[in-house]
């Protein structure tokens, strides 16, 4: 590979959509929301058949997220996990739900945790525990969680039942149990 | 004065909703609002603001007949009221630029804090150039390719049409036409590449376009949630427009699909939105913040 010009800081993180403000965990997630989104293939673009989205502006998109990514992982000295090979993210939407995205989509939403608590009449702490994977700190029964994710999501406006089974059967397999449903 | 235009290009999206309950909220945190129904093909905003048989409405204005002062109606909200749409005048895509800037002359004279543009599906001109002239400009999709497309289609004819705008300001538009014409042997694909054509050309034009451009800034709201990953399609969206027509786009928020909203319809006089769910009520609230935030960072009002 021949040597490239650096971008800069603030022009990866441009090209990566992201704030000065990101953290690292932020950076890779947009990373591999924008490579899932410029991939070839990407299903999000392909009805548009008009010239600005021509595959050859994609994929020059696509090296430029990726161009974008390496730069800011060097330059946090390799703080940031290394770019993922090729094969692994195309196909695979970030889109499991878990703690972290949790917390955005609340947070995306204008809700404070004390307004969600009051919302589902969930206890304060378990909301937390919820959005830190704290397993410990959650009540042992999976039927229980499972009843707080739905209403947490439902206070938030959203269904999202798919996406509430694996949060469950992670939080079983934490318990060593063999996930039942 | 702020005039905000709420667009998108597919019909159905809930601009209508969104506009409303922008005008709303607005309106009960003290504002004086005016909502204007600017579909002129499809006008009902008055029947989100629970009013059965609005009188005259802006076709009378169109035709010298009335000013728009004499147009506007209360509704049940303190400091919220509205001009209805063209109901029963055939479509107005014989608008000429001369009724399009007196209209805006007037919106601006309008004594109110915020003016509303519920604007029409689609892409006539009559809706880009409302659309371009609004200070706030928002743009509603739902999570549904076809929405989204449209909205592609939208952003893409709001650059052509604020182009065209520029270059026939500037007499360039012979002259750029005669380029469009040849575009494929000159490796011109798209309204920018245009646009950067003619500015190779003149100076002046790349001037006076770059200012133009610097005035086109989306608000994206997604409308019709109904499931938690579907907040991606917006983020997608978001950065579709960005990477492939440079126009910086802001996401304001979602509001989620309330299954019961249909039923507040003709239940009470007032504004339907007035009986909206929790969720709905908080999703267009963190909707005007994420807009007003959004303007804060740039230091605008
Ligand atoms: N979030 C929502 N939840 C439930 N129904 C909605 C929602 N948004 C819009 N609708 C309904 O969808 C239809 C179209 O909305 P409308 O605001 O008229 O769209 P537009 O103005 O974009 O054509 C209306 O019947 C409206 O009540
Ligand atoms: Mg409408």
């Amino acid at each position: 590979m021949t040597a490239r010009e650096p971008l800069g800081e603030a022009r990866c993180r441009e090209i990566l959509e992201v704030g000065p403000e990101a953290t690292q965990e932020d950076i890779r997630r947009a990373y591999i929301f924008l490579r899932g989104l410029y991939a070839p293939d990407s299903p999000a673009l392909a009805a548009p058949s008009m010239d600005e989205f021509d595959p050859l502006v994609v994929a020059r998109i696509l090296a430029e997220v990726e161009a974008a990514y390496a730069e800011l992982c060097e330059r946090q000295e390799a703080a940031l996990p290394a770019p993922l090979p090729v094969r692994t993210v195309v196909s695979e939407p970030d889109h499991a739900l878990d703690g972290p995205s949790m917390r955005a989509l609340r947070e995306a939403g204008g809700f404070t945790l004390e307004r969600l608590a009051s919302e589902t009449s969930i206890r304060l702490a378990y909301l937390e525990a919820l959005e830190e994977e704290r397993f410990r700190d959650l009540p042992s029964a999976p039927v229980i969680v499972r009843g707080y994710l739905t209403a947490y999501l439902a206070a938030l406006g959203v269904g999202g039942e798919a996406t509430i089974t694996g949060y469950v059967h992670r939080f079983q397999m934490w318990q060593g149990k063999a996930p039942t449903s | 004065m702020l005039i905000w235009a709420v667009g998108g290009g597919k019909g159905g999206t809930g601009k209508s909703l969104i506009a409303n309950g922008l005008g709303l909220r607005l309106a009960e945190r003290g504002s004086r609002v005016v909502l204007v129904d600017a579909d002129f093909g499809g006008a009902n905003q008055h029947t989100y603001c629970g009013l059965r048989h609005p009188g005259a409405n802006l076709g009378r204005f169109f035709e010298g007949k009335a000013s728009l002062e004499e147009l506007i109606l209360e509704t049940r909200i303190p400091g919220l009221r509205m001009i209805p749409g063209n109901l029963n005048s055939p479509n107005t895509d014989g608008l000429t630029s001369a009724h399009k800037l007196k209209f805006f002359r007037h919106l601006r004279k309008l004594d109110a804090d915020h003016v509303l543009l519920d604007l029409g599906a689609g892409t006539q001109y009559d809706t880009l150039d409302s659309f371009l002239l609004a200070d706030v400009k928002v743009a509603v999709i739902t999570p549904e390719p076809l929405a989204i497309e449209n909205f592609y289609l939208f952003v893409k004819n709001l650059q052509f049409r604020q182009l065209g705008a520029v270059l026939g300001e500037m007499r360039l538009r012979d002259a750029a036409r005669e380029v469009w014409k040849n575009r494929a042997a000159m490796g011109i694909a798209t309204v920018l590449d245009l646009a950067r054509h003619m500015g190779g050309t003149s100076a002046e034009f790349l001037e006076r376009y770059r200012r133009e451009r610097a005035t086109l800034r989306l608000h994206l709201v997604l409308n019709e949630v109904r499931e938690f990953r579907q907040v991606d399609q917006a983020m997608a969206a978001r950065s579709a427009v960005l990477k492939f027509f440079q126009i910086p786009v802001d996401y304001a928020g979602f509001v989620h699909h309330d299954k019961d909203l249909w039923h507040q319809f003709g239940q009470s006089p007032g504004p339907i939105l007035k009986g909206a769910s929790f969720a709905m009520t908080h999703g267009l609230e963190s909707v005007l913040d994420g807009i007003l935030k959004a303007r804060a960072e740039r230091g605008l009002p």
